[in-house]
């Protein structure tokens, strides 16, 4: 087990920056997510700690080793790719002991460690069949012990989950958080699912054109979102974001823009008196707006009507227009509303997030 | 109901055109397997024949009168077969083995590794493909029988069919086909380049490259003009140059020449036998002629 540090590391394909000047900080034993969207830079982040690509700039220390330098084999890493890149013509028994092999270990130390390997993941019986006899659950398990076979100080995950069917993904995902849990090893795994983000990961970086953008807890992420990209990629629906102004009247700190006008609550004050008179981004979460009637003040509630409804079962999500911008929001399961009625939804203030207009960044 | 009846004559139709386009296929494939299989025949035929039969008859006449397995003792006896023997297996298998290892190694080279000039030393491979074998005979003979002064000696015979750009092009575009993934797993398990290459790339293109063994095998071993250059010494002939033999200025021995030919393809007709299946197999994914 191992911390990894990464420190101004950046990848350069050409001119194109994949990787800006990142610095991240991986506790021992910690399971550190990487998400972002295609072309964000955290598959090109992988793979430089994994040593299959060289690093233009910066350094990334393992366990206190700098290994910029080190071959793969070198670096005590051992990382499960998307596609399992299982060896087709070997068994599985003998995937999961090849690098054990190459590093000479005796006979009777591999068929120990091959045995408790497939003992932990449940596929002892299958360690005879080719990758091609097995399901994909099974292919991926027998990648896992390829991983774990090698006790290594790092798991690297390069979206491990996203060729299976989405039951087995649901439950694969269970299993990975199961089996960190128990061997207690660094992980740093990489997706753009942000289910997975939010389910697995201790901490979570959220990557966007090569920079990271946020590194928090899932639950931070959530609740406070550092600027509109991850307030928008965290989270589905994504976060509602109106335009307004903050202006103060009688003492009183507001928000204005079109068809509302919300006082904003005195807790949070302080926090955007400097940015009174300035142009802001309000940002709602869908399940942050409820059903009002318009008997009540109508520049408290924004007024849409539906375009599209979905009913999940455990909620109504309801999209409509606003204005220029799209609102949607998470509604009881029980509320009766239709395609084309015209609602007013009202938000609740305390949760409301404020961004600059311009830069995009958290204000307060 | 006159739609059903129009339907019915529609499918007699069809029926009639798709038997009967089967029985035109199956009838232009067996004209063509006699084609090529009337030669072998002609060939064993005469191969058991005496000395004194004709040749070319019709009909049930192409059988010999008498069988004459001695023709085979006799063509045998007439050259120094064993040593041609040995010299066309060892020159075909050690051409064969050392060619598969520059086009495993070259093709591995060209796909998966990054060196400068690779592209100009690429387009320069690709070039000598587009050069006739004819063309390179005389440069080939100084280079070898003058400078070298290799006449005579096995290293004419086979270091110079030990690599070909045809080799290394088939195995580059066959291992460009596998995921780079697999080459990353063997890095992060400790694999280098020629472990990588042969204990997991090779076993991927199987097919491919027995194909490529098998052929270049066949092709060794009917080598002629080659041998006829730069051997003069009997010993260091092949066994294709030994068929030569039967034919002289007095006439040529039908009967022995035949039984020769005959012993001199049994290797190669054996070996197709052993590896006909993955030979099929090998030709049908890369697309070879």
């Amino acid at each position: 087990m191992a911390q990894v540090l990464v420190r101004n590391v950046s990848k350069h394909f050409g001119s194109l920056g994949a990787v800006n000047n990142v610095t991240l900080e991986i506790q021992d034993g910690e399971f550190f997510v990487l998400v972002g969207p295609s072309g964000s830079g955290k598959t090109t982040l992988l793979r430089m700690i994994a040593g299959l690509e060289e690093i233009t700039e910066g350094e990334i220390l393992i366990g206190e080793r700098l290994v910029n330098d080190l071959p793969p084999a070198e670096r005590d890493v051992a990382m499960v790719f998307q596609n399992y890149a299982l060896y087709p013509h070997m068994s599985a028994y003998e995937n999961i002991a090849y690098s054990l092999k190459l590093r000479r270990l005796s006979k009777k130390e591999i068929e120990r460690r091959v045995q408790s390997t497939a003992q932990l993941l449940g596929i002892k019986d299958k360690l005879k069949k080719r990758p091609k006899e097995l399901s994909g659950g099974e292919r991926q398990r027998v990648a896992l012990g390829r991983a774990i076979v090698r006790e290594p100080q790092v798991f690297l995950y390069d979206e491990p989950l996203s060729n299976l069917d989405a039951r087995l993904r649901v439950h694969m995902r269970a299993e990975l958080q199961a089996l960190q849990r128990r061997l207690k090893t660094t992980t740093v795994y990489v997706t753009h699912d942000q289910v997975e983000a939010m389910t697995l990961g201790h901490r979570v970086a959220v990557m966007h054109e090569g920079q990271v953008q946020q590194v928090d807890t899932p639950q931070n992420l959530y609740a406070k979102p550092a600027n509109t990209f991850v307030a928008t990629f965290i989270g589905s629906p994504p976060m509602n974001l109106l335009p307004g102004k903050l202006q103060e009247q009688e003492g009183r700190l507001y928000v204005v823009g079109e068809g509302f006008d919300w006082e904003i609550d005195s807790a949070r004050v302080s926090q955007l008196h400097a940015h009174i008179g300035r142009s802001v981004l309000v940002g709602l979460r869908p399940e942050d707006l409820l059903l009002s009637d318009k008997a009540s003040n109508h520049r408290s509630s924004l007024n849409i009507q539906i375009r599209v409804l979905e009913r999940l079962g455990d909620m109504v999500i309801v999209y409509g227009d606003h204005g220029e911008c799209e609102l949607t929001a998470k509604l009881s399961p029980h509320t009766s509303v239709e395609v084309d009625q015209s609602v007013w939804l009202e938000p609740r203030i305390e949760r409301l997030h404020f961004f600059d207009a311009i830069n995009g960044q958290a204000l307060g | 109901m006159n739609s059903t009846v129009t339907f019915e004559r529609k499918l007699g139709w069809w029926r009639l055109r798709f038997g009967a386009g089967r029985a035109i296929t199956y009838l232009v494939l067996s004209v063509v397997a006699l084609l090529i299989l009337l030669p072998f025949f002609w060939m064993v035929t005469t191969a058991l024949r005496a000395p004194d039969e004709e040749l070319i008859r019709f009909g049930p006449l192409l059988i010999p009168r008498h069988v004459h397995f001695e023709n085979f003792v006799q063509a045998w006896e007439t050259a120094p077969f064993g040593r041609y023997f040995f010299n066309s297996f060892f020159i075909a298998i050690v051409t064969t083995l050392a060619f598969l290892a520059t086009s495993a190694m070259g093709g591995y080279a060209f796909a998966r590794l990054r060196f400068p000039g690779q592209h100009i030393l690429w387009l320069a491979t690709l070039g000598t493909l587009m050069i006739p074998a004819e063309v390179l005979l005389i440069p080939n003979f100084i280079t070898l029988a003058k400078w070298l002064h290799w006449s005579d000696t096995y290293y004419a015979l086979i270091i110079p069919w030990t690599v070909s750009a045809f080799g290394i092009f088939l195995m580059r575009q066959v291992f460009l086909q596998q995921p780079k993934e697999l080459w990353e797993a063997a890095r992060l398990d400790g694999c280098g380049h020629l472990r990588f290459l042969w204990q997991i790339l090779l076993p991927q293109v199987r097919p491919t490259f027995l194909t490529l063994g098998v052929l270049k095998f066949f092709w060794t071993w009917d080598m002629f003009l080659w041998v006829v250059l730069f051997t003069n010494a009997d010993d260091m002939r092949t066994v294709t140059f030994g068929l030569y033999r039967f034919t002289s200025e007095v006439g040529t021995s039908y009967e022995l020449w035949m039984a020769a030919s005959l012993m001199s393809i049994a290797p190669i007709v054996l070996l197709f036998l052993l590896v006909r299946r993955q030979l099929i197999e090998g030709i049908s994914r890369v697309g070879l002629r």
